[in-house]
């Protein structure tokens, strides 16, 4: 009898607590509105919409500076880009914008030039004009001696900037006036983004005051930096917020909206939940992952936030190792053969695997270069492998694998086993390689998953099964940037013991014809005399079948449906880089 | 008892090293370094391996790891933690424990002193009317409470009172701006501390119970009665000291998880606390500060054991250390 009430009063109490969270499932978008945030629009005035002073954005980590060159993070990268605008910078159509420059210099425009020196090497020389009225969030004028003394901070051994390839593309700059920069690159260097400067343009006067090797460590500079663009830090709530104010003084226009606050929000169910009761305006891209979409549909139809979906500049792939696992120097013992990597590919369904795990939001691809890249090529003009389970299994039988008993197929004696590595922790790649291991046991192929870590997958120096070239085969991404320029491909990309297993060519692709387009490619600078060859790279890659393509990453952000002049983007630049423009009505 | 606290020291500060060290060579296993993220770009501009390089160097990533490890002890020593490597560049990791500290504290003391009382309260009354209808309502509370994830729960409340009702906030400490107002720092504490309350609740009220109810059944309890003292100093004074003795145990080990946190809490209310801190620099191969939050827990672990034990000697006369 005891029993059973404490049992009954175990159950009353759950029954309780889950009845009260569910409630109705659909309230009426009335309630639900977000207390501080626009609601429907009510019938209003044209002019002198009142707008919000603050907009809260949600991100999904602590940056780790605002002193970007030092640091790695992509939510570093969001709060810079309301802090410093740079002479020229990226917008969501992945076209260079003029911001402190006056306009963006190109070979065509006059801006940029290129000569041959004495011994008959290409030299690059751009010119930059610095807008007037630039000024520094400390109200001292941004001059061409600023740009030059940033780029000398770039090449200091002695401060840990993060990637400083570019500016050691330079070989000086010269500063003829205080509203003049010429960029003069070293001979023979060629560069597609020339109209994109090196460095973050920082005030001689202030960084220069302590000595380089202490500057990571001094706050002021490091934590609350002098930048020259729209807003400025107002204060830095060590694991809470960022804050920063409209800089009155930015050369592009007063900053529609005169605070924003970018909060740290780790978990992405907490973020939803303050989406959802309007602490949040705006959640980054960086917050939001896939398994949330459906969650997301319902925040639109219950709420004020819209969610947007963007492919991204980020591809999905699966690598093949030609190379032998146990001995790199030989080549692998089943994929070495085109016909199974044909197979393989064959058997796996691209097309259901974009409807259903991601939601039909991105479609597969089937080159290197994809999405909106200029130098793409197009369906028409590559070896396009459809998915054909049969088509596979024939590939399969004439390449001498037979099916045996257990369904696995066989050949001399060794089974048609492979192990798919990839990282650990990510729902899409948990789900997909499920599904693609089911794809390929019907056509005869056993798959053994192997995730891990991504710090173990992605070890360099050997460490990881990528580097060291101990997998079969490896689902990962690799960021595409703005430029198709890559070299990972290239035969001497190899990982070997040899060269301390450095290069992420890690497939251990080599084909010379390859090499050679790619290397034409690469170094020109006018896109006429690029696209041709890209598209011989991209014809030969397809055709050897070294990677399986998948399909683009998915960005998604939130953002307040009535937040105007708000752009989502699919490239590392945030959607924060016009924030200077967004304006959002206040209820 | 002085010559006892004399040799408990000094197998502390043994004890510490070895532990320091044991885990800053565990560390230094893991896979990988703070900079491979740099090889995750097929742009060449931003995939340099030459870039690891210089940037370990920088870091002295390129000397053995007991050499990094005595450079880390005698900084330790001078009370200087060193500088973190990649989670806030060159931050002190002084810095970074004493922010957290403060934010763990204030959320798991404020939760130990209400289960604290909570569960006391519970756990004797459940005693004294045991299998009444109350008792049995504790008890089934208490097996809910034991069972029901801190995930669910936290989640659970969230949506009830932040998103539905929109009583409470959904998480942070404060409101941006508003750092120093003091009614809006405690409207943010209640829902962490009661999940985290809620839970301890039921383990230690059926602690008490246990303890309580061994100690009812003893005979002096029975001769006291007998000799006419009232029910109230029955209980009060005689049952629930001895009763108390097994709870300075559990309590006293419990110190630990005040000062680490409790992660999964602060991960859902996004308080940001040494557990988040210190599951995030792992993660990220930022060693001084993993090995600022493990020092600062190791030692934690060694003092709050002594100090069970100490007041269990204070507690109960039966038991001396020599």
């Amino acid at each position: 009898m005891r029993a059973t009430s404490t049992r009954f009063g175990a159950l009353a109490i759950v029954l309780a607590v889950i009845a009260a969270a569910c409630g109705t499932s659909t309230t009426p978008p009335a309630s639900a509105a977000p207390a501080a945030g626009a609601s429907a629009p009510a019938a209003s005035a044209p002019a002198a919409v009142k707008l919000k002073d603050t907009i809260v954005i949600g991100m999904s980590q602590e940056p780790d500076t605002l002193f970007t060159p030092i640091g790695s993070m992509q939510v570093a990268t969001n709060v810079r880009v309301v802090l410093s605008q740079g002479l020229t910078e990226r917008d969501d159509q992945n076209v260079y914008q003029p911001r402190l420059a006056e306009q963006t210099p190109t070979l065509e425009n006059g801006g940029a030039k290129l000569t041959k020196t004495a011994d008959g090497k290409d030299q690059l020389t751009v010119t930059y004009k610095i807008r007037k009225g630039a000024k520094f969030s400390n109200g001292d004028p941004v001059t061409s001696d600023d740009v030059k003394y940033s780029w000398e901070l770039y090449l200091n051994k002695d401060v840990p900037i993060v990637s400083r390839t570019t500016a050691t593309y330079y070989d000086t700059i010269q500063t003829p006036d205080p509203s003049t920069v010429v960029v003069v690159y070293k001979p023979g260097q060629l560069d597609p983004l020339y109209f994109s400067f090196c460095c973050t343009i920082v005030p001689r006067k202030v960084y220069s005051a302590v000595e380089p090797a202490k500057l990571k460590e001094t706050a002021a500079l490091v934590r609350t930096p002098t930048f020259a663009g729209p807003y400025k830090v107002k204060e830095w709530a060590a694991g809470s917020s960022i804050t920063v104010e409209a800089n009155p003084d930015f050369w592009l226009g007063v900053p529609k909206t005169k605070t924003i606050i970018f909060k740290f929000i780790t978990d992405t169910n907490t973020l939803l939940a303050q989406l959802r009761s309007g602490q949040v305006d705006i959640a980054t891209n960086d917050g939001i992952t896939l398994d949330q979409i459906p969650e997301l549909d319902k925040l639109a139809a219950e709420t004020n936030m819209k969610p947007n979906y963007i492919a991204a500049q980020v591809w999905e792939h699966i690598d093949f190792n030609l190379r032998d696992p146990k001995d790199q120097s030989k080549p692998h013992p089943i994929l070495q053969d085109k016909k199974v990597r044909e197979a393989l590919m064959r058997g796996i369904d691209r097309e259901a695997i974009t409807k259903q795990i991601l939601f039909g939001k991105v479609s597969p691809i089937n080159s290197f270069i994809f999405g909106n890249n200029w130098a793409k090529a197009a369906d028409s003009d590559i070896t396009v492998y459809k998915y054909d389970p049969e088509a596979a299994k024939k590939l399969l039988d004439d390449a001498g694998w037979k099916p045996g008993a257990d369904g696995t197929r066989e050949k001399g004696g060794a089974k048609l086993e492979l192990k798919l590595g990839t990282t650990a922790g990510n729902k899409m790649r948990e789900q997909t390689t499920q599904v693609m291991a089911n794809q390929l046991k019907a056509i005869g192929v056993k798959i053994n998953l192997d995730l891990m870590p991504s710090t173990k997958w992605f070890a360099t120096r050997g460490e990881g099964p990528l580097s060291a070239g101990t997998f079969d085969l490896g689902l990962y991404a690799w960021v595409q940037g703005d430029d198709p320029q890559t070299f990972i491909y290239n035969c001497e990309q190899i990982p070997t013991k040899e060269n301390n297993f450095s290069g992420q060519n890690y497939p251990g692709y080599c084909n010379k014809d390859f090499d050679a387009a790619m290397k034409v490619a690469n170094e020109k600078l006018l896109r006429t005399e690029r696209q041709g060859p890209y598209l011989t790279a991209q014809k030969i890659w397809a055709t050897d079948l070294p990677v399986m393509p998948l399909y683009q990453r998915l960005n998604i952000d939130v953002a307040n449906k009535n937040l105007k002049n708000f752009k989502s983007t699919p490239t590392n630049t945030p959607a924060m880089f016009n924030s200077w423009e967004w304006e959002l009505p206040a209820n | 008892m002085r010559n006892y606290l004399f040799r408990r020291f000094l197998q502390m500060l043994v004890l510490l090293v070895f532990v320091t060290g044991l885990i800053y060579f565990v560390l230094n296993l893991f896979p990988g370094g703070p900079f491979d993220f740099l090889a995750f770009s097929s742009d060449p501009r931003d995939a340099d391996p030459k870039a690891i390089e210089r940037l370990e160097a920088l870091l002295g990533l390129n000397k053995p790891w007991y050499e990094r490890y005595f450079t880390w002890l005698l900084g330790v020593l001078r009370g200087d933690f060193g500088v973190s490597w990649v989670m806030a560049v060159g931050i002190p990791v002084g810095d970074l424990l004493q922010q957290r500290i403060g934010n763990t504290l204030t959320l798991t003391l404020l939760a130990t002193a209400v289960s604290l009382v909570l569960g006391l309260v519970i756990g004797i009354w459940s005693a004294v009317k045991q299998y009444s209808l109350s008792d049995n309502v504790a008890t089934a509370f208490s097996f809910a409470g034991q069972s029901m994830p801190t995930f669910w729960l936290g989640l659970m409340l969230i949506i009830v009172f932040a998103v539905r009702l929109k009583w409470l906030p959904a998480g942070d400490i404060y409101t941006p701006g508003k750092a120093d107002d003091l009614g809006d720092r405690i409207v943010h504490l209640i829902l962490p501390v009661a999940v985290l309350s809620l839970i301890q609740i039921a383990l230690w009220s059926r602690f008490m119970r246990s303890s309580m109810l061994e100690v009812l059944r003893q005979d002096f309890l029975r001769t006291a009665r007998a000799k006419g003292v009232a029910e109230r100093l029955v209980l009060g004074k005689h049952a629930l000291r001895n009763a108390l003795i097994p709870m300075i145990t559990i309590v006293g080990l419990d110190i630990p998880t005040i000062f680490s946190g409790a992660v999964v809490t602060e991960s859902i209310f996004n308080w940001p606390g040494m557990g988040k801190l210190y599951l995030d620099s792992v993660l990220r191969h930022d060693i001084p500060v993993s090995m600022g939050v493990l020092a600062v827990l190791a030692f934690l672990v060694i003092v709050s054991n002594l100090l069970a034990d100490v007041l269990y000697a204070v507690a109960d006369p039966r038991i001396r250390y020599d």
